[in-house]
């Protein structure tokens, strides 16, 4: 009696299994399709793109990453040249600084936050919060007047301080739930062995909360990085990053999708190379073990 | 050698007092252990005292000096913390010399090394040192901990509940090993616990802690055999006081306590009964009577209480006996070796100088002197 | 009749994974017989198979080999409720929304009988737990010793021939635990029907146990009365892991002929302790190298008796513990725990004498780790 009955239930198991596998895959499928579509799209010829039926056997051509790279354009109207390589150099700098800013501001007061118990502490910690929430659209034109008004227009402080909208709430608030999470009490072990605060938060909170700084600084950092609003109306040709740079190539001539698709693999490389970095820190389990629960 | 006065300390959380009245003072290299049930105070006390925690009135003094605005990593206090608060991206090694390398401290390598071996050495820990905590058993983590504590050299010790998430075979192991280690039994310790036994082991004197106040100081002898109320007298001991309601009687010269719920009396000597007298006591009192100090009358006849064997439970060292006296159970504590047929009936007698008088409506004992 | 026996029992969880191909040996080979009416404690540490054993029993698990007999029947096949079986669970397992009345009455009203006399058994049985008050309670507000017993009473009504109880006292407070384990045992007293509980607190199987039966890494290591586990240990694990305060051990000791008399001296020689005559013959009849002495603080005493023997050592710790004092004796480094009355009036570095009996000092073999009483030919067990 008991040997039938677990015989059955395996092959119910067994089929439950194999259903939630396909349709795992169907979804994975559909999700990465873009994924693929773009990729091969960036390594084929114009012609190829535009052909019907689509192809997914074809001969690849570097021709679009040499375009945006490289290639000065002549057209009927005249020269020009493609600023693709400066738009990448300008998201560099204008992501990376306001993380770091971010970084450098948030990570005391997520600790603040996180922490000390004392009067509006939820209300201030809400408040960073829904900065994220606001939508871009709506505070672009106030801002974008002021910004005119002080001189602040087209320049990388302007760009890296309006980021902090998008920046701070994501280290903030990821931050502040990490810090509760450490244990008071090796703090005050380290308080006790001699340590003042400053010292204690140096050697054993901030390299406990590595891995929630990995998840913040990269969720962070590809939200800046993919930040097209901000950057297009508060930036002009001297701090453009790649998000507007990209529309470069809708000329009036034909849409470059090669080089709109080479575009975005291109920047897209940096956001890969950091979170394949990053994962190394957001190894979760880093404390347990040392404090009972 | 430190002495640790905590005087009238208010500690409170979000409006709730933890710590209301707190006061006590320890003795200059005194083991001083703070007993008492979860959520008595215990360990808030603790970190008042190392000055992790502010007070919101009181003070914390140390020979003398008043130390409430003194910082924690100024205080001359080593504290183990009941979860251990490892350091878990640092080595064993790293968790123990940490102590030392605290900034003003400039102490050189060579000297970081001999002092961690010696103290690892001692607590036999000295094969851990490249693991992390989380590689860890339990007693090792506390003897870590313990050893990270002792580095320090501190003036005063405060150890919160060392052994609580231990086995059992290790407690044992390690409660004798708090006996031998000179750093501790020196220096001023104040050990937290909710274990009687670890408290009566290991205390010089013994302070029972219940809602933030201290209901009683003394020697174990003191708490164990002198306990100021039923609630201390319940929570020292296992199985707990045997405690009857009793009424005074007098015919003549002798007096007696009668149970009537048992169906016996328990005959007074004069002394005790004078001193009752003296003491003012209510005619109706709560006797208590701890299990080890009923003993069975081989003369059923003769003995002051007849009753009938219930249930016997021997296990290792004693055994438990239960009777029934007409309504009542009582527990004893036997030789675990005897056998006991339940239902026979049997003679128990009391030992009178073991016999602990409280007031029925204020729970106090009437024989313990105040402090 | 509620004779239990377990026959070769042997369990084996299949691994779900595809890469461990072997799956965890819960329980080896068990052959265990529990006796009509005998109250029998599954002991052992975490993960010793102890649990898993108990729901074999109860039909909660099926069994990977060999046979479990209720009543000389062979019961593998059959479910918890054809075999007679009532079982207290650890966490209670309480139907929240019922009241106490109505998840003692259930499992009676399932079967069908009569109203009036499920309220007469419940009324029975409420009386002897002592839970009269709280009939009409909701389950779900229930304090822990209150849960305990309901949980214990909802399994005794059924009159099962066999009732197990999976670590009932392990949630309770100190006091609660030992009124409740005085009243199991009052009630085991009363009812005279099998009772098989799993803990792995030793007090509590020895307390409430005529036997116990000692599991260690899925296997039966030792079932005996209190005196045999005490003073017959199957294995060093037996004799370390019963008894509180635990066994003092002592690894690399040797056999050594002092004046005509046979003694086991420990490895520096710190302690010498005489010899039983069966032991002697023991080594008589195979040499040995190196043994494992084992003495219990129970089998030590400070007080002279007859044919005692005696070491002197000294007084390193005295610990007053209310009920009973544990005197520690060093000689040259090495501890040796005696038990003593807790108003022992001692002083640290005094000379006590330690009074045993030669019979009740343990040799185990070093290598294996097993009794080496158990080796002699044919020991007199008018001890056992």
């Amino acid at each position: 009696m008991a040997t039938s009955n677990s015989n059955s239930r395996k092959r119910k198991i067994f089929f439950q299994k194999l259903v939630v596998n396909i349709l795992l895959l169907v979804c994975f499928a559909f999700l990465l399709f873009p994924v693929f579509w773009v990729t091969s799209m960036a390594f084929k010829s114009h012609d190829d793109i535009l052909t019907w039926p689509p192809k997914f056997v074809f001969k690849p051509t570097l021709e679009n990453f040499q375009n945006i790279t490289t290639a000065v354009r002549t057209y009927r109207v005249g020269a020009v040249s493609s600023d693709f390589l400066k738009g990448f150099g300008n998201s560099l700098l204008v992501t990376t600084s306001a993380l770091v800013l971010s970084l450098l501001t948030g990570i005391p007061a997520a600790y603040a936050l996180g922490r000390f118990r004392f009067k509006g502490r939820n209300d201030i910690a809400f408040t960073f919060l829904s900065f994220r929430f606001a939508p871009e659209l709506l505070v672009i034109i106030p801002i974008y007047l002021i910004f005119q008004k002080i001189g602040l227009y087209d320049t990388f402080f302007g760009l890296v301080w309006v980021y902090q909208l998008i920046t701070m709430p994501m280290v903030i608030w990821i931050l502040m739930s990490y810090f509760e999470d450490v244990s008071v009490e090796l703090e005050q072990a380290s308080l006790v062995d001699g340590f003042s605060l400053f010292h204690t938060f140096r050697r054993i909170i901030l390299p406990l909360a590595k891995p929630g700084i990995a998840a913040a600084s990269l969720l962070a950092f590809i939200y800046a990085w993919n930040n097209f609003i901000f950057a297009l109306i508060l930036g002009s040709s001297k701090v453009q990053p790649v998000t507007v740079s990209a529309l470069k190539f809708i000329t009036a001539e034909k849409l470059r999708y090669g080089d709109i698709a080479a575009a975005c693999i291109l920047a897209a490389i940096p956001i890969l190379i950091l979170s394949l970095y990053a994962q190394r820190y957001m190894v979760r389990g880093l404390s347990l073990g040392a404090v009972k629960k | 050698m430190t002495v640790v006065a905590v005087r009238n300390v208010v500690k409170s959380y979000d409006g709730a007092p933890a710590l209301n009245g707190l006061d006590f003072e320890t003795r200059d290299g005194e083991f001083f252990v703070l007993l008492g049930p979860s959520g008595a105070g215990k360990t808030t006390t603790l970190k008042v005292i190392a000055g992790l925690e502010d007070l919101n009135a009181g003070e914390v003094v140390f020979d003398g000096k008043v130390m409430n605005a003194v910082s924690p990593n100024e205080r001359p206090v080593g504290m183990t913390f009941e979860s251990y608060a490892l350091y878990p991206h640092f080595s064993v090694f790293e968790n123990l010399a940490n102590p030392l390398r605290a900034p003003g401290k400039k102490v050189p390598e060579s000297e970081v090394r001999r002092r961690v071996d010696k103290i690892a050495g001692m607590l036999r820990i000295d094969h851990l040192y490249d693991r992390r905590p989380g590689e860890l058993s339990g007693g090792q983590k506390q003897r870590v901990s313990l050893g990270r504590t002792m580095i320090r050299e501190p003036s005063v010790y405060l150890l919160d509940e060392p052994l609580s998430h231990v086995d059992a075979k290790i407690r044992f192991e390690l409660r004798i090993q708090f006996h031998r280690l000179e750093a501790l039994q020196n220096c001023t310790s104040i050990y937290v616990t909710h274990d009687y036994v670890e408290a009566l082991s290991l205390g010089d004197r013994i302070a029972i802690i219940n809602s933030g106040k201290i209901i009683q100081v003394g020697t174990p002898h003191q708490i164990y055999y002198q306990p100021k109320d039923i609630f201390i007298a319940r929570m020292v001991g296992q199985p707990h006081i045997n405690l009857l309601d009793a009424a005074l009687e007098v015919n003549g010269g002798d007096a007696s306590l009668k149970i009537p719920k048992g169906g016996f009396s328990i005959p007074l000597s004069p002394e005790l009964h004078h001193t009752l007298q003296q003491l003012d006591a209510p005619r109706e009192l709560t006797v208590g009577i701890r299990p080890l100090d009923i003993s069975i009358n081989p003369q059923v006849d003769k003995a002051t209480a007849r009753a009938r064997s219930d249930v016997f439970e021997p296990f290792g060292s004693l055994g438990l006996l239960s009777v029934k006296t007409q309504d009542i159970f009582l527990e004893l504590l036997l030789d675990p070796d005897l056998t006991v047929e339940p239902g026979s009936p049997l003679g128990i007698d009391f030992r009178e100088d073991r016999l602990m008088f409280f007031d029925p409506a204020s729970e106090k004992n009437l024989l313990s002197n105040e402090d | 009749m509620a004779q239990v026996v377990l026959r070769n029992v042997k369990k084996i969880y299949q691994s779900r994974s595809r890469r461990k191909k072997e799956g965890v040996l819960a329980v080896d080979n068990l052959n265990l017989t529990i006796e009509d009416g005998e109250f029998l404690s599954l002991l052992g540490p975490s993960g010793c198979g102890k649990t898993t054993t108990l729901r074999m029993i109860v039909g909660l698990e099926s069994v990977t080999a060999g046979e479990v007999l209720i009543d000389g029947q062979v019961v593998n096949d059959w479910t918890p409720a054809e075999r007679n079986v009532a079982m207290a669970f650890e966490t209670y397992a309480l139907y929240s929304h019922l009241s106490v009345g109505e998840n003692l009455g259930l499992c009676l009203k399932a079967k069908g009988v009569p109203q009036d006399e499920i309220h007469q058994q419940v009324n029975r049985i409420a009386a002897v737990l002592q839970i009269t008050d709280i009939l009409d309670a909701k389950s779900s507000g229930l304090s822990g010793g209150q849960q305990q017993r309901v949980s214990l009473g909802r399994a005794l009504i059924r009159q099962p021939s066999v009732t197990l109880l999976d670590e009932p006292l392990s949630h309770l407070d100190a006091a609660l635990r030992t009124e409740t384990r005085l009243e199991i045992k009052r009630i085991h007293q009363q009812l005279k029907r099998t009772f098989i509980f799993v803990t792995h607190d030793q007090m509590e199987a020895l307390a409430l146990s005529d036997r116990v039966a000692v599991m260690n890494f899925a296997e039966m290591q030792q079932v005996g009365t209190r005196r045999d586990l005490f003073e017959a240990p199957a294995n060093l694990f037996v004799a370390g892991f019963v008894g509180e305060p635990p066994i003092n051990v002592y690894p690399n000791s040797t056999i050594r002929d002092i004046n005509g008399d046979r003694y086991a001296v420990t490895a520096k020689g710190e302690f010498q302790f005489k010899i039983s005559e069966e032991m002697k013959a023991v080594f008589e009849a195979r040499p040995q190298k190196n043994v494992i002495v084992g003495v219990r603080p129970q089998h030590l005493s400070i007080f002279p008796a007859q044919q005692k023997e005696t070491l002197s050592a000294q007084v390193s710790v005295f610990e007053f513990l209310g009920e009973i004092g544990n005197l520690t004796v060093g000689s040259s480094g090495l501890d040796l725990n005696v038990l003593a009355p807790p108003d022992f009036d001692t002083r640290k570095g005094e000379t006590i004498q330690a009074y045993y009996d030669p019979r009740r000092i343990l040799l185990f073999d070093s290598e294996t780790e097993k009794n080496l009483f158990f080796e002699i030919p044919n020991p007199d067990k008018s001890e056992f």
